[in-house]
């Protein structure tokens, strides 16, 4: 797949007696790529991530960080992983600096300046104790323990649980800088909306089962579009149904709705052959592929219903 | 079925635990009452030999028999202690804890009024007492019939009415302490303050010449002060106890009414108030700050440090007292002992009463010096993993560059740091009586005692760890570890009594702890020997356990 991939996972499995939470799960992720992994709840992501670092053992399969197998290096790879749990827990009697103080002597190295800047950058409050603290306010003291001793690979389970849009936004600008830095980004979660601006690849997991990876660029092509046009005199709906991509067409009188995947010229094209007085197109509708997702694999009847 | 409300809810949590220190207590109890037996009719010669005055005083009834004295022993210190202890780690948790983990929330999101949240608690409260008071006296018949007596002239109905009576006090308390402050460690540090205060000032004051009127003032007077074993019920000392004890269930339910409800425990020491304080906040840095964080070890005994400020309070306390109180009744006793057959001596642990250090080591050593410092080391051991993994800290953690078996040993070592500081404050507070009541003991033989002690409790509490590394399950860390205490106090103490079963006491860690009578005798190398091969070993298989399975959390 991808020559000397910074993140491996081989063929994991992991059952817990008759029940497969992951199944022959397998992905490569190169240097510097942010690597989407959604799923429903209960699909295995937290299984798998909590897998590769050895804090469960895999049924079968195995992972390897930078080279390192994950279990028999764990800890030497801990050092270059920053690690954000998804139901995250930290010692509650601890104010936010002592327990940043405490895994920074764990951890060594700790830059207290960079510690510093992002406290600021995410308004964290690190005097009160975390017992006393919001979940986002948590989850903000969570995150300046994944990020501060500026590890070479992060696994985030649902990182942005908890915050609002504008430390959603900065938490966003922080991953580019990372990975712009040569950082690799193992980003769970449950929401599209949490790695669809990040994010170069997605894989997508349901049931314990990597149904598909795909470029976020090759997902944005495939995503449903919308295009209403006004046109000077009424057009039928079997002149552009028939343009390649074009899945659905309403047409009443002289407005048509059109939607359609992939490019849009074809669509153009055949629209430009009757008079256009204007033209608006909606923004691109990944919620629908993802439901789709979703739904759609061992369901097959209502993967229509999910593209209406 | 058992989910249906709040209150059978809080009962289904904590029935176990109950039935749990009942089957242990009656367990005990067969063992002391059956070897025992063996030796009765020597016995109760030798008791009779005794002068009145000295049987009084230490309680021992010989119209009974055997089985009277140890039920009367029993009855008095070792059942209260449990039980209660059992329902104060219940009350304390029963309105905080629910605060603590932050499951308030969703409970009061249903319509339940805070009212009715309280009322049902409470009366789940009153029903584990009541449930665990009818457990401990079936215990006591179950094990009268197993020794084939008939029990006549023994009180035990009144004895456990007595016992209900106090354990609503303190366990009430205990309510009201949670429901009004949210602090589930501020509950239980108020309740077991009280019972251990109380059982030693009810116990100790009235030996002196002045403190007699004093001992009035403690809960622990209206428990057993009329003697309720041998008397039947004082119904005003029972009256006494319970009423302020539904009181204060009363009182939990109009204080929590009040205030504002919390969600996660913020705890407020001394040193954090100083900290915010400018001007401290320099200083409260230097004692608290990164000295505490600076390693898993660090971290680990300063979140025990409350634990060991009122084990080593305690144990300092009873350290200093008793050498006083043995300088005011020592003449007379040692006196009475020269009399005494050399059954007898076996029979109160093989200690001499008459002289200082068999009178500390009967006092302190004896059970209740081991039973405190090795609560704080099983604390400690079952709180180290399973309790990380029970609050899901151990992802962090271990996100960490730390390898497991490196956080095993520095938890375990954290244990032993905080036992052998206990057991320091332990020979400090010994040394003082000593020096107060004139009572010479060797300061190698208290070195000794609080060697052995320290020793046998790190022991114990590697039982813990090793539990807890397996299971990940942090309750039954806590209960095998106490099992294997309660079980190991029994087997050392009533075994060598019985002729046929005397050898299988060396098949007990206390053996190797007290029977060589250290603070008479000194160093018993061998013995630590043992126990420290013993944790070696339950610390290497913790490592084994820890690493080997998947973690929770």
């Amino acid at each position: 797949m991808t020559e000397n991939p910074v993140i491996q996972i081989s063929h994991l499995t992991k059952k817990y007696g008759d029940f497969t939470a992951v199944r022959d799960l397998s992905v490569d992720i190169p240097q510097g790529e942010i690597f989407g992994f959604l799923g429903p709840n209960g699909a295995g992501k937290t299984t798998t991530i909590r897998s590769v670092l050895d804090l469960i053992r895999p049924t079968q399969g195995s992972a390897t960080i930078l080279g390192l197998d994950t279990h028999e290096h764990s800890v030497k790879l801990r050092r270059r992983i920053g690690y954000l749990p998804g139901e995250l827990a930290i010692y509650p009697a601890l104010s936010g600096k002592e327990a940043l103080t405490y895994f920074a002597n764990l951890r060594g190295g700790v830059d207290w300046g960079w510690v510093d800047e992002l406290a600021r950058r995410f308004e964290a409050d690190l005097s009160r104790k975390i017992g006393a603290l919001s979940s986002g306010n948590k989850q903000k003291v969570g995150i300046l323990q994944a990020f501060m001793s500026k590890p070479e690979v992060y696994l985030l389970d649902e990182p942005s649980t908890g915050l609002d849009p504008l430390m959603q936004q900065e938490f966003q600008a922080l991953l580019r800088e990372v990975t712009k830095a040569g950082a690799t980004v193992f980003l769970s979660s449950h929401t599209l909306s949490e790695v669809e601006r990040v994010a170069d690849r997605v894989g997508f997991i349901r049931e314990g089962r990597l149904i598909a990876t795909e470029r976020m660029r090759d997902l944005r092509d495939k995503a449903l579009r919308r295009v209403s046009m006004q046109f000077a005199k009424p057009v039928k709906a079997s002149a552009l149904s028939a343009v390649e991509g074009v899945r659905e067409v309403e047409v009443d009188g002289l407005h048509a709705t059109v939607t359609y995947e992939g490019a849009m010229t074809p669509l153009l094209k055949a629209a430009a052959s009757h008079e256009v007085l204007s033209l608006a197109s909606s923004s691109v509708d990944l919620d629908e592929i993802f439901l789709t997702f979703y739904r759609g694999e061992a369901n097959g009847v209502r993967e229509e219903g999910a593209r209406r | 079925m058992m989910l249906r409300s709040i209150y059978l809810k809080a009962i289904r949590d904590r029935w176990l635990g109950i039935t749990v220190a009942a089957a242990a207590i009656a367990l005990t109890n067969w063992m002391g009452v059956a070897a025992y037996k063996g030796i009765d009719e020597v016995a109760l010669e030798a008791f009779d030999l005794m002068p009145e005055a000295f049987r009084e005083l230490m309680g021992f009834d010989t119209s009974l028999g055997t089985t009277g004295m140890i039920f009367s022993e029993m009855v008095s210190s070792m059942v209260p202690l449990v039980l209660i202890g059992v329902l104060i780690a219940m009350a304390a948790d029963a309105v905080a804890g629910e605060e603590r983990w932050g499951t308030i929330n969703v409970l009061l999101a249903n319509p339940r009024g805070r009212r009715r949240l309280v009322a049902e608690k409470a009366g789940a409260f009153l029903t584990l007492t009541a449930v665990g008071c009818l457990l401990m006296w079936g215990g006591y018949y179950l094990v009268i019939a197993l020794v084939g007596e008939d029990g006549s002239g023994m009180f035990l109905g009144s004895s456990t009415i007595h016992l209900a009576a106090l354990a609503l006090f303190i366990g009430g308390l205990t309510f009201l302490v949670g429901s009004w402050t949210a602090s589930t460690l501020k509950a239980a540090a108020t309740g077991t303050t009280v019972m251990i205060v109380s059982f030693f000032g009810a116990g100790l004051l009235p030996m002196t010449t002045w403190g007699g009127p004093w001992a009035k003032v403690f809960p622990w007077y209206y428990f057993d002060g009329a003697e309720p074993f041998s008397n039947g019920v004082a119904w005003d000392h029972v009256a006494l106890l319970a009423g302020p004890g539904l009181a204060f269930l009363v009182l939990a339910a109009v204080v929590f009414e009040r205030r504002d409800l919390k969600v996660g425990e913020e705890r407020t020491t001394i040193l954090d108030r100083l900290a915010r304080n400018p001007r401290f906040s320099h200083l409260a840095e230097r004692v608290a700050g990164r000295a505490m964080l600076g390693s898993i070890t660090a971290k680990t005994t300063s979140e025990a440090r409350t634990v060991l400020t009122i084990v080593g309070m305690s144990m300092f306390y009873m350290g200093a007292m008793i050498g006083p109180i043995f300088k005011g009744v020592g003449d007379k006793m040692s006196e009475l002992v020269k009399a005494f057959p050399e059954e007898i001596m076996a029979m109160v642990g093989g200690a001499d009463y008459g002289s200082p250090a068999g009178f500390y080591h009967g006092e302190i050593f004896s059970i209740v010096g081991p039973v405190a410092v090795a609560v704080l080391a099983i604390g400690m051991a079952s709180r180290a993993l399973a309790g990380e993994e029970r609050e899901r800290t151990m992802g962090v953690l271990l996100a960490n560059p730390v390898s497991r078996t490196r956080v095993v040993l520095a938890k375990a070592w954290a244990m032993v740091l905080m036992v052998a500081a206990a057991c320091l404050v332990t020979y400090l507070g010994v040394w003082t009586g000593s020096w107060l009541g004139g009572s010479g003991l060797s300061l190698a033989n208290i070195a000794a005692v609080c060697t052995h002690l320290a020793v046998f409790s790190v022991f114990i509490g590697t039982v813990a760890l090793f539990v807890g590394a397996l299971t990940g399950v942090s309750r039954a860390a806590t209960s095998a570890a106490t099992l294997l205490m309660i079980a190991s106090y029994a087997v050392a103490n009533f075994l060598p009594l019985s002729p046929t079963w005397g050898g299988w006491a060396k098949a007990s860690p206390f053996h190797y702890y007290a029977s060589h009578l250290p603070l008479e005798n000194g160093f018993a190398w061998g013995y630590l020997g043992i126990l420290t091969a013993a944790s070696a070993a339950f610390v290497g298989a913790s490592v084994w356990a820890f690493r080997r399975r998947d973690l929770k959390g």
